[in-house]
């Protein structure tokens, strides 16, 4: 769905962001974009939308080169940036002004998520709080049915209760024809529904691996010493002990601790990219 | 893997459907703001004219009678044309906003069209025919309170049209303005163009000095065979030139638009 080969962009020609990156990313998948302040993710989903434009290199999304903006392309992805604003109409006539752009909009999806968070349709957008602004748009974004949905820092300026439903929300519209982006730096919000991990660094691809490998070749735990007989990758002193991310050399189950996953690659990438060798 | 086989039969660069809806889109966002731009420039010259009438000298000119309301139109047309098409496009300005106008499925052909619908074709029809309402409830009160019969507008004025062509080019380079300046531009583009003008019109005197050295270039050029023909290849320019051309670099900014 999306192919990225030997991409460069930079916003100046000092300032080089990307220097020839490469990434892949399939259709039916929720990818989790994960990387540090200043990493590249938000530049990285504007290059996908066409919000950006590549210095050279490749970017393709279902077969479209996004720069184009074609109005084909267009009525397929839609992008959720972390920080907007939206003209002084009711949520109503948002919604009469822009579903007509997205053919298999549904107004069913959009009445049951709107329901979902308590938003109602004749209330003002830009008297609306960030959290409720984000809530509609997230809701709008689900509803055009849109191939891809690029959404960026989804979980920012959402309540407590949001984001369990916001999670709750994107997991019921999951299917195998629509692939979701998702950057954030806030990785606890994404438990449970990401297929796959991509980690940005200084503009590169430092770690790419769907869950089930992660979990087929990572242990996530916690124990109480460290012990020397544990091949561990990552060690996190808290309270009571220590928790931890090891090679998975028996074939056990554990669930994965994203937060822990990241915080290992940060600290050392190689280690722990030579365990899915 | 195309997700739509659009290539057949399907136009990326235009689709009549899309267009009728990024219309609507245009008008359920902008429209209040159009209607206050207009509504102000009507308020504005309705009490500036009934004080000058009430407080300056009385009118008696045969020609201010005659020529009253086509110069009040024109300058509103003028006017109004610059706000609005300095308006257009004015999601672009605002980097937070920018991305729901450059991400909504259309073309940058057919939102450019939507612009030239609105504030160029819309915008001159609408003013004519408001205006023609609006001067004869003004004629009518003007006439009770100070006696004055000013005539109405008459657009079919071989001066009227030149003017409003003349219009379309101003408004093309109102458009080109909105696109380019990213603060200020209603008032960035006239300074601009002032710059401009300056810029061609010493480069002009320059290279005459260059070729015709201390020769009275002004008296030899304005004869009026010469004056004639410069007048005539203006129009062609200021007429025909200007507008198409400027809206096709409008075109090539907004399909070059980043974010």
């Amino acid at each position: 769905m999306i192919k990225i080969e030997q991409l460069k962009f930079g916003y100046s020609k000092k300032k080089i962001l990307f220097n020839h990156l490469n990434a892949e990313m399939s259709v039916g998948k929720v990818y989790g974009l994960l990387g540090h302040n200043g990493a590249g993710k938000t530049t990285m989903l504007k290059l996908i939308a066409g919000l950006l434009f590549p210095k050279s290199g490749k970017c393709s999304v279902m077969d479209f080169i996004p720069k184009e903006r074609n109005p084909y392309f267009l009525q397929e992805i839609f992008y959720v940036p972390e920080e907007f604003d939206f003209p002084s109409i009711s949520i109503d006539k948002f919604i009469k002004a822009y579903s007509v752009f997205y053919p298999q909009y549904s107004k069913e999806i959009m009445d049951e998520i709107l329901v979902e968070f308590e938003l109602q349709t004749d209330e003002k957008l830009n008297a609306l709080s960030f959290g409720q602004k984000k809530k509609f748009l997230l809701a709008f974004a689900l509803s055009t049915n849109c191939k891809l949905l690029l959404l960026d820092e989804p979980t920012n300026g959402l309540d407590i209760p949001s984001k369990s439903k916001f999670r709750k929300i994107i997991a019921r519209y999951i299917n195998d024809d629509r692939s979701f982006v998702i950057s954030t730096h806030q990785v606890r919000d994404l438990d449970n529904i990401l297929d796959s991990v991509i980690i940005i660094e200084k503009g590169e691809v430092v770690f790419d691996k769907t869950i089930d490998e992660i979990q087929s070749k990572l242990i996530f735990r916690k124990v109480q010493h460290l012990d020397d007989n544990l091949e561990v990758l990552y060690s996190d002193k808290e309270l009571g002990g220590y928790n931890i991310v090891t090679k998975n050399t028996d074939a056990e189950e554990t669930k994965i601790d994203l937060e822990m996953l990241y915080n290992a690659i940060n600290a050392n990438k190689e280690h722990v990219n030579n365990a899915f060798n | 893997m195309h997700l739509i086989n659009y290539k057949k039969g399907m136009n990326k660069y235009f689709n009549i459907k899309r267009f009728a809806n990024l219309v609507k889109r245009e008008l359920h966002s902008n429209m209040k703001r159009n209607l206050l731009i207009i509504g102000a420039m009507f308020s504005i010259f309705t009490i500036s004219a009934f004080l000058v009438f009430e407080l300056g000298e009385e009118i008696t000119s045969e020609i201010t009678f005659e020529k009253f309301h086509s110069m009040v139109f024109l300058g509103m047309l003028f006017t109004g044309g610059a706000f609005l098409a300095s308006f257009s496009f004015i999601e672009l300005r605002n980097k937070i906003n920018a991305h729901f106008y450059l991400l909504t499925p259309g073309s940058s052909l057919e939102k450019l069209l939507v612009n030239l619908l609105i504030s160029l074709v819309g915008f001159i029809v609408f003013m004519m025919l408001f205006y023609f309402l609006y001067s004869q409830v003004f004629n009518w009160i003007v006439s009770a309170i100070f006696g004055y019969q000013f005539s109405n507008v008459d657009f079919l004025h071989e001066e009227v049209i030149s003017s409003i062509q003349v219009f379309i080019s101003v408004h093309s380079i109102f458009l080109l303005g909105a696109i380019s300046f990213k603060k200020y531009p209603v008032i960035l583009t006239p300074i601009f163009i002032f710059l401009v003008n300056i810029t061609l019109f010493g480069f002009v005197r320059l290279v005459g000095f260059a070729v015709f050295g201390d020769f009275d270039i002004d008296n030899q050029l304005f004869s009026k065979e010469i004056f004639d023909k410069l007048n005539l290849y203006s129009k062609i320019i200021i007429i025909y030139i200007i507008p198409p051309v400027l809206w096709f670099v409008t075109y090539l900014k907004l399909n070059e638009k980043e974010l």
